[in-house]
């Protein structure tokens, strides 16, 4: 019977582990969210700059629908997944210089959609929304 | 012409039937042997004039060093259940710490601009421990378990290991004299990864064994894989290829090396890029790989097998949701 609970205890720690791990996001953090005032204007272009190390930041961003956005890929020392960056919905695939800028073009979007960007195996994404 | 009928525990597949038909087929007065995986008996027939407890006690030295056991009365299988109930909780705490330590951050390093050889293999270690260690040694774990319960010699782990760091090497050479030419579509990485998850659920299922009755829609190895198998134990190229294939693998710090071997112009820094990367995953994939073939032969042998399988399924299903994300087929469901 004892040992009955001491399994049941231990895979509680387990479950609760991944949980934690998972769900309670490291958004505490600054910058994982940005939007409206943030971004910049720049002769009809909205300028998104996203850091691409050990993960995308900021994660969720969101911008006017039907402008088009300039996306800025920043890398700084980026040996990890998130230096091999894809738009899977655009077909975009590069991999970014481990150290420098790389300029993605994104055509107007509808109000309502989003775009996704993940690293080469998907570990690490960011979301666009556009209002 | 005699029947003697055994029961055999500690067997976990397909490969276990025909290892101990194999050992017992050429027993003294043996002519035929044959086990019922499902029902774990062994059924022996010949012109055998020892009584069952002297065959049990004589065979039970052959089939001893391979972690079976030889009975007359039927055993109860709590035993094994209850190794179940502790891989769970223990899987799923491996499991957590993993995720944890992707979470806090402390793995986020940034490095200097140049990239040298030293860098490279720092790299290495930290690719070992990160989001590599889903792909690359979640594959290392459950091939590793599985050729633990095949073969009885270390050496298709040694080849695994020596094909990785050599074929890194000579790989990054191409890739520094050669540039962009042999570049990689991500797409193609993507597909090869969520095979790789694939397999890792197979294999991770299997570890696990729960059900008897699962033993009998295994995904068993064919016999003439399994001789195969076994031929890989004196056997050179297998082991070696797979681990000059592990170079393909989708793995972002791998990726990232290539990239950078690419850029370097020369084969020689390439070749240096590489193969200190490779050195670098070498300390964690070797305890992998190793330490299971370690616990394979101690009496925790089932428990390790079964928390391994817990590990492998959740690496398995964690890459493969990762690979339908980058695929943009599902949306991402986390971010490590």
């Amino acid at each position: 019977m004892n040992q009955k609970y001491i399994i049941y205890f231990s895979e509680a720690i387990g479950i609760s582990l991944i949980l934690i791990a998972l769900f309670i996001d490291s958004g505490s953090q600054n910058g994982n969210q940005t939007g409206g005032q943030n971004i910049k204007n720049e002769d009809g272009v909205q300028v998104i700059r996203i850091l691409a190390r050990g993960g995308y930041s900021p994660r969720q961003i969101s911008v006017r629908a039907d402008i088009p956005v300039r996306l800025e890929m920043e890398t700084k020392g980026t040996y990890d997944c998130s230096s091999v960056f894809t738009i899977p919905s655009l077909g975009y695939q590069k991999r970014l210089p481990s150290t420098g800028l790389t300029t993605i073009n994104v055509p107007a979007q509808k109000t309502g959609t989003s775009l996704i960007g993940t690293c080469g195996m998907g570990m690490y994404s960011f979301e666009i929304k556009f209002n | 012409m005699n029947k003697y009928l055994f029961h055999v525990s500690g067997t976990h597949c397909n490969s276990c039937k025909i290892l101990i038909e194999n050992i017992i087929g050429k027993q003294p007065g043996v002519s035929k042997a044959v086990f019922d995986l499902g029902k774990q008996h062994l059924t022996v027939e010949g012109e055998i004039s020892d009584s069952p407890e002297t065959l049990v006690a004589a065979w039970s030295k052959l089939l001893g060093p391979h972690q079976y056991h030889l009975h007359l009365e039927k055993q109860k299988e709590t035993k094994e259940l209850k190794s179940v109930a502790y891989a769970i909780p223990l899987g799923l705490i491996i499991l957590g710490l993993f995720f944890l330590l992707q979470r806090s951050g402390l793995m986020n390093f940034g490095f200097a601009e140049e990239l040298s050889p030293w860098t490279a293999f720092l790299i290495g270690v930290i690719a070992s421990l990160t989001t590599c260690l889903a792909v690359v040694g979640g594959l290392v774990l459950s091939l590793s378990a599985k050729i633990s319960q095949e073969v009885s010699t270390t050496r298709p782990l040694v080849l695994f290991h020596t094909g990785r760091i050599i074929g890194f090497t000579i790989l990054g050479g191409i890739l520094g004299a050669v540039g962009e030419v042999i570049a990689i579509n991500n797409t193609v990485m993507v597909i090869l990864g969520i095979t790789t998850s694939l397999i890792m659920i197979i294999l991770g299922i299997n570890l696990l064994d729960i059900f008897h009755i699962t033993r009998r829609f295994q995904f068993a190895l064919p016999r003439r894989l399994y001789d195969y198998l076994i031929k890989i134990e004196a056997g050179f190229f297998a082991p070696f290829i797979i681990g000059v294939a592990t170079f393909f693998l989708p793995c972002g710090f791998t990726q990232s090396m290539q990239l950078a071997a690419l850029s370097c112009g020369t084969s020689l820094r390439g070749a240096a890029i590489m193969g200190m990367f490779a050195l670098g995953t070498f300390p964690m994939l070797a305890l992998i790989s190793f330490g299971s073939f370690r616990f394979a032969r101690t009496k925790y042998a089932p428990l390790f097998f079964k928390t391994a399988g817990i590990v492998v399924i959740g690496f398995g299903l964690l890459s493969l949701l990762a690979g339908l994300a980058a695929l943009g087929i599902i949306r991402p469901l986390f971010n490590i």
